[in-house]
């Protein structure tokens, strides 16, 4: 059977089911009928979620049981994909450099586009056209992005080099040492400010002018309106920019994949924990333990998550006041 | 009631989109056509020979489609994982250095060893006592040389069938290698720790197979080399200054005098340059290690296209009219197996040594067939680039060595 008539044949049957469900219920009174348009109107989502989220994830959770290299069957092997990972030190390195990018760049990235963003939130002539200036590089991301930095941090033929040349300073070999190879992808994340600066603004641009107004008939000077004001006002922002920063480098993975294929990341100094997944699943093929470390990523960024949740009760704050337990769940 | 026929017509129209899937192998089309995929690497040069060798098969066999499957990156990768999908091609092109890891994926097939000129050529393509794979192309590697940096160094030009020794290659490198900074000529291409071991002697596993053999005199004298060549007032550019850098383009700007490593897909780049200032030999030494290229039949190929499956695999393997296309003046993909197609090969490049493709066939060597063969070589490579001088590293190679042969996976299974 063609695999689309067998996606055919399951949304049919699922849709036929739902019909039948949701008609029955409403029939019988369990639902009213609003309940039952919502559940059909959403149920796109669900089966979309369901077949290509959900669904993946339990299979990975049970492969990560199992021996499988794709091509011969798969025999389970119970706990050992974990146990070899505890003791896998290429694991190790990948949690390591995953762990120092995310603890580098997320910081860097979060003050630059906020120090952008109040650059960017004066009244100045042509100031538009700076905003746009600023977000065009956020366009060209990734694959595209990666290559064109192999270029800029080339250490013979590279533009920073040939930079640092000029003033007489002998560049490092970047993405070809051990040392600036990290440094170098750090610097790269830096490119794409642009998208974190556009939601700073939009933050910035929601802070109630009265405030200010208060404040400098108070005498309150340029930091103590910023430190006071400002950044209490958007560390919602800042504190969504953070998690999902820190969620996003706890996932890097293209710039690693690109940059070692080009023959860079010497001894493994990129080698992130997606990338390390990546060449287990798809260049060694061993998908179980593929999956186990998958998972062991899963539980890291839940760890690190619910660390800067419940750290955010000491330093983000929502308009009801310092944030409370009930308040940083229902956020007004 | 209308939600009843909602419902009804929903299941209808999803039965229906369904059964029509199922009506029938849509690759098999009516009076008799069939329509096979065959999955295949390579660069440019490579996937327009390929796709005029299967527009010569189509035209004489006119009932049979081939679906070229062109996979320019990852072929490894996307030829496993759609096996592991269900989706494998009916038809793969296959290579002595992965085909152990593919024998669960291939059917065994028929293949008659006097068909080709050299017995290494079937024997590549088999894993135990059987053949996975029947042989149509093979890759030995040359040297390109430029003859107009040997004239200008005044450096006599080197035989065109006594490969020069490991030495004598050096010294003739140093010679060509003038300049400096970014003018700097070299007298050669960087050397391929997976090439040059072979051509110092050496191997990476034992003949068996079962060994990997890293800690020898000729994995120490190649590190070694590589070293030497890339340093400061050595002969090749670094990695560092390699990199990006198309080898190829150098050589034809005479910025390079050899490149030791020229694969049998540049020649008919090679033979668009001009006439005489270009010449191709033997690899120093030892020489290489063959790459010998099969067409794999999948498992799941059954029946009528089982049957277009193995009349794919002979045309192009054994007719004429396929081995004749593997070389000419607009595209190459490499040498011929069988003795009729090594005449057109030749004649492709009348100028050009090509007689040092064919010798290198019949004398390169023919390594174990080794299940991870990529992964385990890649990883040597990647360790002797990272820790020692041949990349970014400082450690001493033999120590590298020492620790990547204790390393090295006990158990290899050979074919």
């Amino acid at each position: 059977m063609q695999p689309i008539a067998t996606f055919g044949l399951i949304v049919a049957s699922a849709y036929a089911v739902l019909f039948g469900v949701m008609k029955l219920a409403t029939a019988r009174r369990w639902i009213d009928r609003s309940t039952a348009a919502f559940w059909i109107f959403i149920s796109p989502w669900v089966f979309g979620f369901l077949l290509f989220t959900a669904g993946p994830m339990v299979y990975s959770l049970v492969l990560s049981f199992f021996d499988w290299n794709l091509l011969d069957p798969a025999s389970f092997v119970g706990l050992d994909n974990y146990q070899k990972a505890a003791a896998d030190p290429l694991l190790g390195q990948a949690i390591k450099v995953t762990l120092l990018y995310a603890v580098l760049s997320v910081p860097l990235s979060t003050a630059l586009s906020l120090a952008v963003a109040l650059l960017m939130n004066t009244k100045v002539r042509g100031i538009h056209f700076f905003r746009t200036v600023w977000y065009l590089p956020s366009l060209v991301t990734g694959v595209a992005q990666t290559i064109l930095f192999l270029w800029v941090f080339n250490p013979t033929y590279g533009l920073l080099n040939g930079v640092l040349d000029v003033f007489g300073v002998h560049g490092p070999a970047w993405f070809n040492s051990t040392f600036w190879s990290l440094p170098a992808v750090v610097l790269m994340s830096l490119w794409t400010v642009g998208g974190n600066m556009i939601i700073y603004l939009a933050g910035l641009q929601d802070v109630p002018v009265e405030l200010y107004e208060a404040a400098e008939i108070d005498g309150s000077g340029r930091w103590q309106r910023f430190w006071n004001i400002t950044l209490p006002q958007i560390s919602p922002v800042i504190f969504f920019n953070v998690v999902t920063g820190l969620i996003g480098a706890m996932q890097v993975f293209t710039q690693g994949y690109i940059v070692t294929q080009a023959g860079g990341g010497p001894d493994n100094s990129l080698l992130f924990l997606v990338l390390y997944l990546y060449k287990n699943a798809f260049e060694f093929f061993q998908m179980g333990y593929a999956s186990a470390l998958a998972w062991i990523l899963l539980v890291m960024i839940l760890i690190l998550t619910a660390l800067v949740f419940r750290g955010s009760a000491f330093w983000v704050f929502y308009e009801a006041g310092r944030p409370t337990k009930e308040n940083r769940v229902r956020t007004p | 009631m209308k939600k009843s026929r909602l419902i009804a017509a929903l299941a209808a129209a999803g039965l229906t989109l369904a059964l029509g899937g199922c009506s029938g192998d849509s690759d098999s089309g009516s009076g008799g056509s069939v329509t096979i995929k065959f999955a295949h690497w390579g660069n440019n040069e490579e996937a327009k020979t390929i796709a005029s060798m299967i527009a010569a098969f189509q035209q004489a066999n006119p009932t049979i489609k081939v679906q070229d499957n062109w996979n320019a990156a990852d072929y490894q990768q996307k030829l496993t994982t759609s096996v592991a999908g269900g989706q494998a091609p009916d038809v793969a092109q296959t290579s002595n250095a992965f085909l152990a890891d593919f024998q669960s994926a291939f059917q065994p097939v028929q293949v008659d060893p006097s068909a080709y000129y050299a017995p290494n050529i079937p024997n590549a393509l088999k894993v135990g006592d059987q053949y996975y794979g029947v042989p149509f192309v093979i890759k030995p590697k040359v040297m390109a040389i430029n003859l107009g940096l040997f004239k200008k160094g005044g450096v006599p030009a080197p035989s065109l069938t006594q490969p020069m020794t490991v030495d004598q290659f050096v010294a003739t490198a140093k010679k060509l290698t003038s300049g400096t900074g970014k003018a700097k000529v070299y007298g050669s291409a960087p050397l391929w720790f997976n090439g040059w071991l072979v051509a110092e002697g050496g191997d990476f596993f034992s003949a068996d197979g079962q060994a990997c053999t890293l800690d020898t005199p000729a994995a120490l004298a190649t590190a070694n080399l590589m070293i030497e060549a890339q340093a400061s007032d050595g002969f090749a550019p670094t990695l560092l200054a390699a990199q990006g850098q198309d080898m190829f383009y150098w050589l034809s700007v005479d910025r390079l005098a050899m490149q030791p490593d020229f694969g049998p897909w540049d020649i008919a780049k090679l033979a668009g340059l001009k006439s005489g200032d270009f010449q191709i030999l033997p690899v120093p030494g030892n020489g290489s290690q063959l790459e010998v290229n099969g067409i794999a039949i999948s498992k799941s190929a059954k029946d009528s296209k089982l049957s277009a499956a193995q009349k794919f695999a002979a045309f192009m393997s054994t007719d004429d009219r396929a081995q004749s296309l593997l070389t000419t003046t607009k595209s190459s993909l490499g040498v011929p197996v069988t003795s009729t197609g090594l005449k057109s090969f030749e004649a492709a490049a009348p100028d050009l040594n090509l007689k040092a493709f064919v010798t290198a066939a019949g004398q390169s060597k023919l390594g174990a067939s080794v299940k991870k063969y990529g992964q385990i070589t890649g990883n040597i490579g990647e360790a002797l680039s990272s820790k020692t001088a041949i990349g970014s590293g400082k450690q001493d190679p033999a120590t590298v060595l020492s620790d990547l042969q204790k390393r090295c996976p006990a158990g290899l299974t050979t074919g």
